[in-house]
């Protein structure tokens, strides 16, 4: 049996992001409601023409803000799916006790509070990290990979999960957290790799390289499609959400430096760390029939022409 | 050495305090209730409150041994109910107390056995798949993530004990079968026992609990140890174990629910950290009824 999504109620936090926005406009395709929780109603980017043309509710409310979320509540009565996404990544000190407290602010609370306010869900869906795993024991990691994080982002997100968890065995709302890679393509705003190698790329600047690193990328409509397979699902699972392949950063490189024909030097970091991750998706195969579908060379390709019309957008004051 | 306790008004941190002074272990203690505690290096205060934590800054400045008691307990399995509290006093508390004491190098950190939830198989090792299934047992796991990563950052030695149920403290523990055996066998009331009474545990005596600290204030091994109890007795054995101390023939009432063994294997603890229970089983009860007959 599988969950219908036409006429849902789908509550997305962190909807103004690249899987927030991608997700959103998936969902209303199928013929879902979807209100998107943001901390900011001035900057929608992608979502903006479809709250300005009520296709979607914007809620703004701030997940560290204990009051608003209570004033906000009565708003998210109706609410059948929660696609959880809110997260912030981008802290200037990732290991200070500030960044722990944040983390603890947003990632725990924040959810414990938005479940106080939502009391008919049928399923919820929480975007988790490879962070959980910190360094793996073990590569291609598999979702009984023990769980270290080495940064507090990844501690927010173990925390989250099991506080999901507890929720969800208790209020028997059927669960899916899904510890997704690297994500990549269009509308990516982080200061992630790509991106930057991008940017530096298409102004011929010079490139940081760090020649021992390799990671699991996946493109974000891959990333959508694993998240619509899952809520389709909608059963008690944990996947590694990943494409199973392992991309080394001087390979990445290499492609954009090739797709932009850019002229930017190498640096080569001499102190890099060695991180190495890739992950064994057999789980999210077998059960979501998942398998990624985009190539790295079409991805890539899609994201450096992104990053190149936000470039000239911005050129032109737009 | 300075040591700071916390939670030390609490079931443990009272009679580990009273034992560090009998012991003329210097120390400074600290708990949001004062239970009589007389000591001039005790603070009242509350780890939620940063502004109460500031006060007393210059003498936390000085701290470099933390032993971390302090905790809420017993929050049930309601996170929409009890998460927040629970959150705060648990998880953010630790971090206020992070934030004022910038020259720790050595933590030990008490953690449960229930953050392990069922077990897959037994006995439970360390590396056991941690999936609690109560608010409290949550908020440890969590804290000891947070506690890791701000140890590895800043080089501090982490010790964590994942205590078995302590036994032997008459007070606060209401959900406890031992206490509750105890004094519902002292009234001549039937026991109830959920499940068929076979279900196993290596409880842990509230002496052991303490020598665990003990050796590691000696010592300060860090790492992740399991402190459990030798013996692991069924319900029913400590049914008739309390029945035979008292002198009574009180049988249980059974009620049907889910039960599972739970026995922490506590072979690392005895390796590495140089902890071996003492009391067995049948001695721990006898002085629980002692105690609890005055």
């Amino acid at each position: 049996m599988t969950f219908k999504i036409a006429e849902k109620n789908f509550l997305i936090t962190g909807g103004t992001g690249q899987i927030g926005s991608f997700l959103t406009e998936k969902l209303l395709e199928n013929k879902a409601n979807v209100t998107i929780l943001g901390h900011n109603s001035n900057n929608l980017k992608e979502i903006k023409d479809l709250v300005d043309t009520k296709k979607i509710k914007f809620v703004e409310c701030d997940l560290t803000n204990e009051n608003r979320i209570k004033t906000v509540g009565p708003l998210l009565q109706n609410v059948d799916f929660l696609v959880h996404l809110s997260s912030e990544f981008r802290f200037p000190e990732p290991n200070s006790l500030s960044s722990a407290r944040h983390t603890v602010e947003l990632d725990i609370k924040g959810t414990i509070l938005l479940l106080q306010q939502l009391k008919q869900l049928q399923g919820i869906l929480f975007t988790s990290s490879a962070a959980v795993y910190g360094k793996p024991s073990y590569i291609p990691t598999d979702e009984l990979c023990s769980i270290r994080p080495i940064s507090f982002y990844g501690c927010g997100k173990f925390a989250t999960e099991k506080y999901l968890k507890l929720h969800s065995n208790n209020k028997n709302v059927p669960l899916t957290i899904l510890r997704i890679s690297n994500v990549y393509g269009q509308r990516d705003r982080s200061n992630q790799m790509i991106p930057i190698f991008t940017r530096k790329a298409l102004h011929n600047e010079p490139i940081k390289l760090n020649e021992n690193g390799s990671r699991d990328l996946i493109h974000i409509s891959d990333v959508i499609e694993a998240i619509m397979s899952a809520i389709k699902l909608n059963q008690n699972n944990l996947f590694n959400i990943g494409t199973g392949m392992k991309f080394s950063n001087h390979f990445i490189l290499k492609k954009i430096i090739e797709i932009t024909k850019s002229q930017s030097k190498i640096l080569r970091l001499e102190k890099s760390e060695d991180y190495n991750f890739v992950y064994d998706i057999s789980k999210a195969t077998a059960k979501l029939g998942f398998n990624s579908k985009v190539s790295i060379e079409k991805g890539l390709v899609d994201e450096i022409l992104w990053h190149k019309e936000e470039i000239q957008k911005l050129a032109n004051g737009v | 050495m300075k040591l700071l306790v916390t939670g030390a008004s609490g079931n443990i941190g009272t009679i580990l305090c009273n034992k560090l002074q009998k012991n003329n272990i210097p120390f400074i203690g600290l708990d949001v209730a004062n239970q009589g505690f007389t000591n001039d290096d005790f603070f009242q205060l509350d780890i939620t409150n940063k502004s109460e934590l500031n006060e007393k800054k210059s003498v936390f400045n000085e701290v470099d041994t933390l032993i971390h008691l302090a905790s809420k307990i017993d929050v049930g399995v309601d996170v929409t109910n009890t998460g927040i509290e629970s959150v705060n006093v648990n998880v953010k508390g630790t971090l206020n107390l992070l934030e004022y004491l910038p020259n720790l190098k050595n933590i030990l950190f008490t953690s449960t056995y229930t953050v392990y939830g069922i077990p897959k198989q037994n006995p439970v090792t360390e590396n056991h798949i941690q999936e609690p299934h109560t608010v409290y047992g949550i908020s440890k796991i969590v804290t000891e993530k947070y506690l890791r990563v701000y140890a590895q950052e800043k080089g501090i030695d982490l010790t964590v004990f994942r205590y078995m149920g302590i036994y032997g403290l008459m007070s606060h523990y209401a959900k406890q079968a031992i206490p509750i055996f105890i004094k519902l066998i002292a009234a001549e009331k039937n026991p109830i026992i959920y499940g068929n009474g076979l279900q196993r545990r290596n409880h842990l005596f509230i002496d052991d609990a303490i020598d665990a600290i003990l050796v590691w204030i000696n010592n300060k091994n860090p790492g992740i140890f399991n402190i459990g109890g030798i013996d692991s007795p069924t319900n029913l054995d400590l049914i008739s174990m309390i029945n035979e101390k008292m002198n009574k023939k009180i049988k249980p009432i059974f009620k049907e629910s889910q039960q599972y063994d739970f026995i922490a294997d506590i072979s690392r603890a005895a390796s590495v950290l140089h902890f071996q229970p003492k009391t067995r089983i049948k001695d721990g009860i006898s002085k629980t009824v002692e105690k609890f007959l005055g």
